[in-house]
């Protein structure tokens, strides 16, 4: 048998090479791909087809934006996105006590759109002294949760996590009773405010509500400029 | 003999084995390299762990003035 001429190894070598170079290519931008999808589709006429659903976490907040306004104050003043505030800052539900009123301060709704329940954390880049410059001792940041929607389509959604027997942080928020658990924040602190949100279709929200206390002297620092402060929620696979 | 004087020039244009030796190392690296850089980016494709996201809370106070009957009234919390 005789031996191939050089030339054709050369040959041989550089399609290699060409194949090497290109399924490399190819695989990384398939892998890119994958990761940007969420959805898996696919039609089966007959026999069997088997899937392994991988586990997505993965949370949105649909409504990521209180917004107070502006007003003045002259005494400790209220704020509230479960309540018409005074003055003129912003009012988040109507008058009547409607809840499902939209508006720019109606609370944060933060959605499991993901396939596995999760446990959601809270912190804040600011607390009451830290939002506020005036009167130290009455200022005030709090936040309660109440289980659903904002809308309150469902009402349901916060379940107990089995290993810990812990579920919504801070418990008995009602709309019914219009009871907020009022939690006061502080600074950077990490609060577990949901220990195992549901993902289902029906039941994978919960609404954030916030209560400022603005005080009495606030208008004589810093008037007119933007306060502001950065919730961060991050969800984790439940342990 | 006529076989072995034709067959001497088609030898002459293969190309020498020093560079078959180099075009063979070229391909192991780039294998290699492949290899280790598929392997490298395995884990971005990979389930996440966390997710984050953030929002905001915001407000303005305006410049006081002296309070009176017309001052905003305290709300319920």
């Amino acid at each position: 048998m005789k031996d191939l001429p050089d030339n054709v190894l050369v040959v041989l070598l550089i399609i290699t090479i060409s194949i090497s170079v290109a399924g490399t290519v190819l695989t990384l931008g398939l892998m890119n791909d994958l990761q940007s999808r969420i959805e898996l589709t696919g039609k089966a006429t007959q026999g069997n087809v088997e899937l392994i659903v991988l586990q997505l976490i993965n949370m949105d907040v649909t409504i990521a934006e209180i917004n107070f306004g502006s007003g003045e104050v002259s005494s400790a003043t209220d704020l509230s996105t479960e309540q018409a505030n005074p003055g003129t800052f912003s009012p988040c539900i109507e008058v009547g006590g409607i809840y499902t009123s939209p508006g720019e301060c109606r609370g944060l709704q933060v959605e499991n759109i993901g396939n596995v329940n999760i446990n959601v954390t809270l912190n804040s880049t600011e607390d009451g002294n830290s939002f506020f410059l005036g009167d130290n001792l009455t200022d005030e940041f709090r936040f309660a949760i109440a289980e659903g929607n904002i809308t309150r389509d469902y009402t349901d959604s916060c379940k107990t996590n089995g290993r810990t027997g812990l579920s919504i942080y801070p418990q008995d928020t009602s709309y019914l009773t219009g009871f907020m658990n009022w939690t006061n924040i502080t600074k950077s602190f990490i609060y577990t405010v949901c220990h195992n949100l549901s993902f289902a279709t029906d039941a994978k929200s919960i609404v954030v509500e916030v209560n400022l206390t603005v005080p009495g002297d606030e208008g004589s620092f810093s008037p007119g400029t933007e306060r502001s402060s950065i919730l961060s929620f991050v969800a984790e696979s439940v342990d | 003999m006529d076989e072995i004087t034709t067959a001497q020039p088609q030898q002459d244009m293969d190309v020498s084995r020093k560079t078959v030796l180099v075009m063979l190392v070229i391909t192991i690296m780039v294998v290699a390299l492949g290899v280790w850089t598929v392997l490298d980016n395995i884990e971005y494709a990979s389930p996440v762990s966390s997710k984050s996201s953030q929002s905001n809370v915001a407000l303005v106070i305006l410049p006081s003035e002296a309070a009176g009957p017309g001052a905003p009234e305290t709300g319920l919390a």
